[in-house]
């Protein structure tokens, strides 16, 4: 409620202004000047209760716009909340990072750590163990297998998630964590991947965005009915950052071409769901099996288990020593699942990129690894790799979704899709204002909340990442040879990864029609260590 | 809620006697002075009434539908200083559509009522003054709809809206013998010029951005604060929640296109001519329109009119274009090409225009042998070739119903056009889309609703008569940015050495191919000039310092690789021109390939002073006969920067700005063109220029071999009386935008041999001062012309387009020719300066032809 001190000056003396006309009208010889006891006792308090009542009114209506209300300094929460709730939503609350702790051993002997043990790293940020695991040499059952490392030493994993929820739990692979108890044969522990996942509360600026989607009628026509559609079946719906169709007439939409003219004719639509703010890595041992060896690398092909809708495979290493290298060479090779072309009308592998018929195999070019003595050594028949795949959950269940009766659209074939992830990494020297406290994690973290919050804009450009710098503190920003440099690669459909640098990553023309890369399909994101700021390295005159 | 509202009446002056008799008898009757208590209760009711105004137009904002443009304040105190008097410059360039006030005819000695108010007048400051608005908490005052008064309950002046002043922009403009510091029995306060005085606004209204803050951003829109944007946001709205139908989609198309749409079933009950204008009597509305674009239905009395119709045949959709329908249009005359943009044909990564008529062995790309795909020319059926055996070629032949026999003659037409245009939504209109901004954002949205398994069509029929077609317009875009498709099809493709055999394009690569005699290391050119780019025909990409920053850079890209077997070399050069085409300078970027390889090169150079065109052209070493380079991704395109290299303020832009602002129109008014001294030549002892019926006839009074000129003002607007335009406030200023004006047109002339024509442009800003052309403080300058030219007996569909600078807020146009002989006559017509939206890109789509008014529907 405004206080009388609240009112601004210019409501107050109009107010005043319009009640000493109107008294000095039916009045013109009375003394209404400032002091005279008319206007101070009847005049002026009068007017003040006028303007003060106009001022009620008139926080009510901004209260009824979260626009309005964003003029403000801040939003109040309960505010935008109340607003919201008219459209059906609620602020987000945020997720915990998830991933796995690889906990080296000393020995084999058998391990079993409870559910609810934690792992906490140097600065404190706390990970639950979220499911018992018990690991031998030789597993049996539900048991992890402890394997052979480097320097004698052995390790297994164990699932955990941040306690907290937020962006704070995801840390990089090969962070350093404590455990909170003892474990037999304990040599040491840290992340075996990027744990990720890990998001703060929703923003009001980001519940704004989904209005539309609320607001709209639910569909599987254009991409704001079908998130609408798409978003009403999730328990939580502000994990659907955004939805593309691409459809007909678009560059990457291959299935409605299937005549031989090759002419598009529509009735076909692919929708691309993203359902992550930086992508999710997913990691897993799997063995491969040798296709064949040279002097000096062997190639192996690991079947990729199932992981519905996966983007693309992010490393493949040794499963003994696991990150201590950079990864292997290798070709992704997607394929179509059993049924696919039956269920959808797909005519090849790359047109089942990033959906839920998506199956996968990795050619693997590894160094030699050999096995037996003397006469009997021979290259390595099958080995153990750490593979990290690009993959959050999701994407099956929607699919599933829109083939259901209920839903699917019956003048139109549908497909869901992972989009494509423009993968990018900024580096910049940069000056502060005077008087900005701004640190370069700060602002390294500004860059990728703004990278990460775009969705299927086709386009990023440096000036844009120099804009967010500068609003975070950035006094210039070098833009010149030797200033920011912005590079983004993508993996097509085709398998093959697209590399883009300059001064704008632009995917409108990437690679060849069946790469499947455009506006339509490809959202830019920005992992942990992937955008780093060096403050008063800048060349930049003032 | 509407502008006539009006203060509830037992709150207004029947208030006063009600408060008075609550009080008590005391005060209503026993107190001496009923004079005071009545002036004083008047005051308090003034006070709730204005509460009241408040509280309604917070209720009213519930409902999207009936929600208020502006706030209304019943009664608001303008401040005026004497010392501000003619100050303000807003109205020195006021546009035809600011308000009348009084009137003013070209000797500025009548008052004509109804008289539009002409740009830089001097009746402007011969009969009014004008004095800046104090700005009340940051709020613009947008217009006093009643009156101005001096005091609120007993006024002794009582000045009209639109007859005694007026108020644009936060001036007020109010006619002399009005002015309060020159008339008597106002209150002024103060001493000398800095006397004050406080004039009474009735229903003032306030721009509190309701449009935008309640309408627009639950829809991630921003609109302006218009009546038009309100109706077209609503209309949006509906589409959104309820889906794109027959009666949403009338709803926005009658909102963009200003066509009066029936709400519900209902019956015409009467008619009346009004001047040009027909009032339609329905049963739940009445309308007023011009009579001359009523349907026949809305103009008979009696005829029922179904809810979702319009009342004008102006706009006509088409739902689902099915075979028989495209047929019927092409029959019918009413379709002519189809241009297919690039993504719509696997395997072509280019245009593919369907065209009409039998292709025979001559014509390329329709004629090809069964068996032979080398004999396929065009893209499209190498396409076809590459995914297709011979035995299902003559089996698509067969069902095609075309000769299977050893070779093809298509009707690319009847074959394909079908199958491109199904699952088509088309909307055929004969109007121009509102000038107002939000018209280009409800069409752009419109877009967005349409299902994704389909397609949407806008096409504005237009008077293309002399065959030039939809495709040659649209690669008029070359001027704003590097376009392929232009520079594949100018002298750019081409060669300057005998060791290249061909320089071609295919799909989105451009390809040099060394002669067979080629055994020269050197470099070797492909097509350019280093004098002027005037009659060279090589392709040059404007300069276009657009979204309201300078250009800091131009950058350039690709992926380039060769066939030879051993490390080469290739060079992408570029030349700088300045406005009239001439060579200024040049730069080049060198790439080194190992054989087999394939490199990604990127480069930025920043344009010379003066600037204003880049060409681009490649050097290679060949070495051996037949080698052949390969670029892919030719990019070329400004960067836009602030303080040079470093960007130190670079824009604030949301992405619901970037989604919202993508567009605002405006159309030329021929009118006001013709009224104002644009009509007339720039050396009258040399042309003579005349208009009627919307053509402009430019004479030679003298035979000369320069231009003869239209008038135009190179300085500032203000005394000018030339006509000027505004820029619609979403052309510009926004990065990523690909928002432009187009000036378009048709000329021809009387000469017996090809004519030079130009159209020129001049930029003005706020103050109607001049920034359209290059001058000292505005080193990079840019185009503010085109030419052309035009054959003997030949009728030229011309079209320019350009991206206004920073600051830009009006455009005049004005044109020249060389007629060289006295009596020669040049003629222009259908002229249209408009923005042009993305959401419009679709017009280049499809062509058609012009519609006879009395077309029926199909």
């Amino acid at each position: 409620m405004t206080t009388i001190a609240e009112l601004t000056r210019d409501a107050y003396d109009t107010a005043v202004k319009a009640a000493v006309d109107t008294v000095r009208a039916g009045h013109p010889d009375l003394d209404l000047r400032s002091g005279t006891a008319i206007r101070a006792l009847v005049v002026e308090p009068g007017a003040l209760l006028d303007a003060s009542q106009r001022d009620v009114v008139s926080r009510l209506r901004t209260a009824m716009s979260l626009r309005a209300m964003s003029r403000e300094a801040t939003v109040p929460r309960e505010d935008a909340e109340a607003v919201l709730s008219n459209f059906g939503i609620e602020l987000g609350g945020g997720t915990k990072a998830t991933g796995l702790v690889r906990v080296n051993l000393t020995g084999t002997a058998p391990v079993t750590v409870r559910a609810g043990v934690t792992f906490v790293t140097e600065d404190g940020v706390k990970f639950v163990v979220t499911r018992t695991t018990s690991a031998s040499v030789d597993p049996v059952a539900d048991e992890e297998a402890i394997r052979p490392a480097t320097g004698g030493r052995y390790y297994f994993t164990v699932p955990v998630e941040a306690e907290e929820v937020g962006a704070s739990g995801n840390i990089q692979q090969g962070r350093s964590l404590e455990c909170s108890i003892i474990i037999g044969n304990y040599y040491s522990a840290e992340a075996f991947s990027d744990l990720t996942g890990g998001e703060d509360g929703e923003s009001v600026a980001s519940a704004v965005a989904r209005i539309p989607a609320a607001l709209a009628y639910r569909g599987m026509t254009n991409a704001l009915s079908t998130r609408a559609q798409l978003a009403a079946s999730l328990p939580d719906p502000s994990v659907l950052r955004a939805v593309s169709c691409v459809g007909h007439r678009d560059r990457a939409q291959l299935r409605d071409k299937h005549n031989p003219l090759g002419i598009a004719v529509g009735g076909r639509v692919d929708v691309y769901a993203r359902l992550f703010d930086i992508p999710g890595v997913e990691s897993f041992v799997a063995d491969g099996i040798l296709l064949g060896h040279d002097e000096s690398t062997a190639t192996y092909r690991i079947a990729l288990p199932s992981y519905p809708g996966f983007y693309a495979v992010r490393y493949v290493g040794p499963a003994e020593d696991p990150g201590r290298f950079g990864s292997f060479q290798y070709e992704l090779e997607r394929s179509m699942a059993p049924g696919a072309s039956a269920a959808h009308d797909f005519a090849d592998s790359p047109e089942v990129a990033w959906s839920a018929y998506q199956n996968g195999s990795v050619l693997v070019y590894a160094d030699l690894v050999y096995e037996g003595e003397d006469a009997d050594r021979h290259v390595a028949v099958s080995r153990s790799f750490k593979v990290d795949l690009y993959w959050t959950d999701g994407i099956k269940a929607l699919q599933e979704l829109v083939d259901s009766p209920e839903v699917r659209n019956v003048a139109a074939d549908c497909v869901v899709r992972s989009p494509a992830v423009c993968l990018v990494s900024m580096t910049t020297p940069l000056r502060l204002r005077a008087g900005s406290s701004a640190t370069a994690a700060e602002l390294e973290q500004a860059v990728m909340d703004y990278v990460n919050g775009r969705s299927f804009t086709g386009r990023l450009t440096r000036s844009e990442l120099a804009n967010v710098l500068i609003q975070h503190g950035a006094e210039s920003v070098d833009l010149g040879d030797a200033g920011m440099r912005l590079a983004g690669r993508v993996c097509g459909a085709d398998g093959k990864w697209y590399y883009l640098e300059g001064d704008a990553l632009d995917v409108s023309a990437v690679g060849p029609e069946r790469a499947m890369i455009s506006p339509g399909t490809v959202v830019f994101a920005a992992e942990q260590g992937s955008i780093q700021v060096s403050i008063g390295a800048g060349s930049v005159a003032t | 809620m509407r502008h006539d509202t009006a203060i509830p009446r037992a709150l207004h002056d029947e208030a006063v006697a009600s408060v008075k008799g609550a009080l008590g008898a005391f005060w209503s009757s026993l107190f001496r002075d009923q004079g005071l208590v009545d002036a004083l209760l008047a005051a308090r009711v003034l006070g709730a009434g204005q509460l009241s105004i408040d509280a309604m137009e917070a209720l009213s904002l519930r409902d999207h539908a009936g929600s208020p443009v502006l706030h209304r304040e019943h009664w608001h105190p303008l401040v005026i200083r004497l010392s501000r008097r003619n100050t303000a410059t807003a109205l020195t360039v006021g546009m035809p559509d600011t308000p009348v006030v009084g009137a003013q005819d070209a000797s500025g000695d009548v008052y004509l009522p109804g008289e539009v108010f002409v740009v830089g007048g001097n009746a402007a400051y011969s009969k009014v003054n004008t004095y800046p608005i104090e700005v009340m908490e940051g709020r613009p005052l947008v217009r006093v709809v009643t009156a101005l008064c001096d005091s609120v309950s007993v006024p002794r002046h009582v000045l009209s809206q639109g007859r005694d002043f007026s108020v644009e922009r936060g001036v007020l403009v109010i006619r002399k013998e009005q002015d309060p510091f020159d008339s008597d029995g106002y209150r002024i306060e103060g001493d000398g010029d800095d006397r004050i005085a406080v004039l009474w606004a009735c229903d003032a209204e306030f721009d509190h951005d309701y449009v935008s803050d309640f309408l627009g951003y639950p829809l991630g829109l921003h609109a302006p604060s218009t009546e038009a944007a309100s109706r077209m946001l609503s209309a949006l709205w509906d589409a959104v929640t309820l889906g794109l139908t027959p009666t949403s989609l009338n709803k926005i198309l009658g909102a963009v296109f200003d066509v009066p749409m029936v709400e519900r079933d209902t019956a015409v009950e009467s008619v009346t001519a009004d001047g040009d204008d027909s009032i339609v009597v329905t049963g739940d509305r009445v309308y007023r329109i011009e009579t001359s674009r009523l349907s026949e239905l809305a103009r008979t009395a009696g005829s029922a009119l179904k809810a979702g119709s319009f009342l004008t045949d102006e706009v006509r959709v088409h739902w689902g274009l099915s075979a028989d329908d495209v047929a019927e249009l092409h029959a019918r005359g009413l379709l002519g090409r189809i241009v297919l943009p690039p993504g719509s044909v696997a395997g072509v990564d280019e245009t593919v225009v369907i065209e009409p008529g039998l292709r025979t062995v001559e014509e390329d790309g329709w004629w090809f042998r069964l068996n032979d795909g080398d004999s396929a020319d065009s893209p499209f059926w190498r396409a076809v070739f590459a995914r297709t055996t011979e035995e299902e070629r003559k089996a698509l032949c067969g069902a095609m119903g075309w000769s299977a026999a050893s070779h093809a003659q298509v009707n690319p037409f009847e074959a394909l056009g079908p199958v491109a245009l199904a699952n088509h939504i088309l909307v055929r209109t004969t109007r121009a889309p509102l000038s107002d901004p939000s018209a280009g954002l409800a069409l752009d949205y419109l877009h967005r609703l349409v299902p994704a398994f389909a397609s949407l069509l806008v096409v504005q029929e237009t008077d293309a008569s002399d065959g030039r077609d939809a495709l040659v317009l649209a690669l008029d875009r070359g001027l704003e940015m590097f376009d392929l498709d232009s520079w594949a099809q100018s002298g750019s493709c081409g060669t300057n050495s005998t060791y290249i055999s061909a320089v071609a394009r295919e799909g989105a690569d451009i390809v040099v191919t060394a002669a067979a005699h080629s055994t020269s290391t050197a470099y070797q050119y492909t097509a350019h000039t280093r004098s002027s780019l005037s009659g060279s025909g090589v392709y040059a990409m404007h300069i276009s310092p657009s979204a309201g920053h300078d250009v800091a850079g131009v950058s350039f890209s690709g992926v380039s690789s060769h066939t030879d077997s051993v490390k080469r070399s290739l060079r992408l050069y570029w030349f700088y021109y300045d406005k009239d085409g001439n060579f200024i300078a040049e730069g080049y970027k060198s790439v080194s390939v190992n054989a087999g390889a394939s490199v990604s090169w990127t480069t930025t150079s920043v344009p010379p002073a003066g600037a204003c065109y880049v060409s681009v052209f490649f050097a290679v070493q060949l070495g051996t006969a037949g080698v052949s380079w390969r670029t892919s991704g030719l990019s070329v395109r400004p960067v836009f920067a602030q303080g040079g290299d470093s960007v130190s303020s670079a824009p604030t832009v949301t992405r619901a700005e970037v989604d919202s602002e993508a567009a605002g129109g405006s159309v030329f008014d021929m009118a006001a063109w013709a009224a104002s001294s644009s009509n007339r030549p720039y050396m009258s002892d040399r042309t003579s220029v005349s208009s009627a019926d919307g053509v402009v006839t430019v004479t030679a009074l003298v035979a000369s071999t320069s231009s003869h000129y239209t008038n135009y003002k190179r300085l500032s607007l203000a005394d000018s009386r030339v006509y000027a335009m505004p820029i619609p406030d979403g052309i510009a200023h926004f990065p990523g935008s690909d928002a432009h004006l187009s000036i378009s047109g048709t000329a021809a002339h009387t000469r017996s041999v090809t004519t030079p024509f130009s159209v020129w442009w001049f930029y003005y800003d706020e103050d109607g001062k001049f920034i359209g052309d290059r001058s000292e403080d505005r080193p990079d300058g840019y185009v503010a012309a085109r030419s052309f030219s035009i054959a003997a007996d030949t009728t030229l569909a011309w079209k320019a387009s350009t991206v206004p600078p920073a600051g830009a807020r009006y455009v005049s146009v004005f044109f020249a020719a060389r007629l060289d002989e006295a009596g020669a006559e040049l003629y222009v017509r259908d002229i249209a300066v408009r923005g042009v939206f993305s959401g419009m890109a679709a017009v280049d789509d499809v062509f058609f032809r012009l519609i006879p008014v009395a077309a029926t529907e199909v």
